[in-house]
């Protein structure tokens, strides 16, 4: 019978091998070949190429015998154009182009008034891009940025004065391209919303609500999205709602429910899902959802599916008895290759203790392969060493760190952080749990020393969700242009997260898509809410022609100036 | 957790490259190069064509990044890259193994002579084994994929993996130590 010491053995003669560096200048060597090459297209970009396909060959018959080479036309084009009979195909195709090119100008210009003069240059320059450049797949097709730039709808677009004003502004058009926007404003729903006058709060609110950019968005979306599920949904109902999120929006939004509906969501989930779930929680966070696993089977499963790094992090975090009692559990190879994994660890801080100044010892952290271990060994130095160690990191550095720690080795990491605005910037990253945690932890005046350095936003929302005696505490020792500023963001938050067409948007998952993608800077515009209320803008909104046109900002700027 | 989706998480890197941000993906170069590096060592035994096909998988994971399921771990999708390509170093060459002919360089010169034994038997009882079991192990100890993810990157069931990495443990066990073969 084979035990746990021999499984050991084999894994500590499979690691005596250790791990290999890439040869000098593989880093390099990749990016100047990935540079070199083609480059990846988003989604939008193949829906784009396959779309004219049909088309094509109804407008050009004789294309016919190309496409036939070849199953896309992408292919086809490419491949006409390498054969020698083919480049005479290839050549035929672009013409003809250019001649339907010309034709959809002169309509254009001639229907609309337009003197011929300005709209032979646009011809001449049209015909000149298509005979010029390299011939791709996409600019030889119709229904292409060029052919939506002459067509008639497009004339329509840009005489309405607002939407020409939309499409005048790179940033906004640069959003309005925006896949999951894209996405949105084919979804009826949401283009009713945000046409409807219930909406109007909303875009205001977002409109006058500098706290939602950036990375505060996906912090209030999973608030809102917490708050959405913590309404009066079934445990079932409640794990629905998660499963349709991705894994980082799904831990996002898990780790600001309550303790209760989290037991409940936990209870609903298979068990992969519930690793992929524990696997993405970070700090104390990750410990207290995988402890609200019920059952030892049930905890023994989901440690299984954990990565190795994962086990052992996890382990870390638990108090000395748990962890033996739960390694005793694991069949005899898994608690070997653990137990190596904890002993590599073991030897990492001892290899570290050994350097001698904080330089090196930094050094030494970078160098181990994942963040994971870089904070298992970090919180396991001595307090000056560690101080010192964190002294010479940076702030995203020591940020990424003691976010993976957790319990009284997170808090001390913490309080080693020197500066308060560090302090508030490591703050700012951690779970709510944690958040909690390490600010009922300090003392009042250390701890309104950090809020004091949050931002607005995220002063409300810890402020928020300390709640009562802990939350006025905190307040109190702040200055009193701070406890107003508090006062008012969490007055605006709450009229948020009140507000139901909001909820709606974010409740759908194109509208929760969308707002994370940055459209509410888009939504909150001016000019885009006079756009929405337009039936020939959100005629076209959603389809990939526009999109192209969207995309193609330099011919879409273009085709305005002559218009102007 | 962070607020920011951003920087840390590999499906916001892709996002960026396939956004036109090509200096993004040094990102994931950076951070896999190393354990790529050292599977493909593993399983072809030889430090050039290791490189060669680790260069190989980042490229071709780059040029086919639309094709990523984001509903996935972009590593487990990397490693599959990996694995096809080792696959393919290696039917391309179709001659044994030089294993150990490979590592020779990345040998400590003054390791102890002990140390220096068991890394030779411990490379020749690699060898011995069968690609499919080697991968396995490789996949296992030296990339810390889950059973799962393991599963992914093979393109083989869960149970299959570990059944595999059950024998390929026994074989190693009983080549290295004389683990005797259980009935």
């Amino acid at each position: 019978m084979i035990g746990p010491s021999d499984d050991e053995r084999l894994h500590r003669a499979l690691d005596s091998l250790g791990s290999e560096d890439p040869p000098e200048g593989f880093t390099d060597r990749v990016m100047a070949e990935v540079a070199s090459g083609p480059h990846p297209r988003p989604a939008w970009h193949r829906r784009l190429v396959s779309l004219p396909a049909a088309l094509g060959h109804q407008l050009f018959p004789w294309s016919k015998h190309s496409s036939e080479q070849g199953n896309s036309s992408s292919d086809s084009f490419r491949r006409a154009g390498m054969a020698g009979g083919g480049v005479i195909v290839a050549k035929k195709v672009l013409w003809g182009v250019a001649g339907l090119a010309v034709v959809v100008i002169l309509a254009v210009v001639y229907f609309n008034g337009r003197t011929v003069d300005q709209g032979a240059q646009g011809t001449i320059g049209a015909a000149e891009r298509y005979r010029g450049a390299q011939p791709s797949s996409v600019d030889a097709k119709p229904g292409n940025a060029q052919a939506f730039l002459q067509s008639d709808t497009f004339d329509k677009i840009v005489k309405n004065k607002d939407v020409r004003g939309l499409l005048g502004d790179a940033a906004l058009c640069k959003l309005l391209a925006e896949d999951a926007v894209q996405e949105a404003l084919q979804d009826q729903d949401i283009v009713a919303l945000l046409g409807s006058p219930d909406a109007e709060a909303m875009l205001k609110g977002l409109d006058n609500e500098a706290l939602l950019k950036g990375r505060h968005l996906a912090a209030f979306l999973a608030e809102e999205q917490a708050g959405a599920i913590k309404n009066k949904l079934t445990g079932e109902e409640k794990a629905a709602a998660l499963k349709k999120l991705t894994d980082v929006e799904r831990a996002l939004v898990f780790a600001r429910l309550g303790d209760g509906d989290q037991s409940a969501v936990i209870a609903k989930l298979s068990e992969e899902e519930r690793a992929s779930l524990v696997s993405k929680l970070e700090g104390g966070e990750q410990v207290a959802t995988f402890k609200k696993l019920s059952g030892e089977a049930e905890q023994v499963g989901v440690f299984q599916k954990l990565a190795r790094d994962q086990q052992a992090r996890l382990v870390l975090k638990l108090d000395a008895g748990e962890s033996a009692a739960f390694m005793a559990k694991l069949d005899g190879a898994d608690q070997a290759a653990l137990k190596f994994k904890l002993t590599e660890i073991d030897a990492q801080v001892a290899a570290v203790k050994k350097l001698a100044g904080a330089d090196d010892q930094v050094v030494a952290i970078r160098k181990l392969g994942s963040e994971a271990d870089q904070a298992s060994v970090l919180s396991k130095l001595a307090d000056l060493d560690q101080t010192a160690v964190i002294g010479k990191m940076s702030g995203a550095e020591k940020a990424a760190l003691i976010v993976k720690m957790s319990g009284e080795a997170q808090l001390n990491a913490f309080k080693h952080v020197a500066d308060a605005g560090d302090q508030a910037a490591v703050l700012g990253k951690l779970e709510p749990r944690d958040q909690a945690a390490i600010i009922t932890r300090l003392s009042e005046v250390q701890a309104a020393a950090v809020v004091a350095k949050l931002d607005g936003f995220e002063q409300a929302m810890i402020v928020g969700r300390l709640g009562g005696m802990h939350g006025a505490a905190l307040t109190a020792r702040l200055s009193n242009a701070q406890q107003v500023e508090i006062k008012a963001n969490l007055m605006r938050l709450q009229a948020l997260l009140d507000n139901a067409a909001l909820a709606k948007l974010v409740a759908s998952d194109a509208g929760a898509a969308a707002l994370r993608s940055g459209a509410s800077a888009l939504f909150a515009n001016v000019q885009f809410r006079m756009a929405i209320q337009d039936p020939t803008f959100m005629s076209v909104a959603g389809k990939p022609d526009f999109e192209a046109a969207l995309r193609n900002q330099p011919a879409l700027q273009e085709a305005l100036s002559k218009l102007r | 957790m962070s607020f920011e989706l951003g920087e840390d998480d590999d499906r916001r890197v892709v996002e960026r490259c396939l956004g036109g941000d090509t200096a993004a993906f040094q990102t994931l170069v950076e951070r896999y190069q190393r354990v790529l590096f050292t599977v493909a060592v593993r399983m072809l035994g030889d430090a050039d064509q290791a490189a060669d096909a680790a260069q190989e998988a980042f490229v071709r994971a780059y040029r086919k990044l639309q094709t990523y399921d984001r509903g996935h771990k972009f590593f487990s999708w990397l490693y599959r890259i990996l694995v096809n390509e080792c696959l393919n170093v290696r039917r391309a060459r179709r001659v044994l193994e030089p294993l150990d002919a490979g590592l020779a360089a990345a040998d400590d010169p003054h390791r102890g002579a002990e140390r220096a034994e068991l890394k030779a038997n411990v490379l020749a009882a690699l060898r011995r084994l069968s690609p499919a079991y080697r991968e396995v192990i490789v996949l296992r100890h030296y990339g810390g994929l889950s059973y799962l993810e393991m599963a992914e990157a093979l393109g083989v069931p869960e149970k299959t993996v570990k059944s595999r990495l059950y024998s390929a443990r026994q074989l190693l066990g009983e080549d290295l130590f004389n683990w005797k073969r259980e009935s």
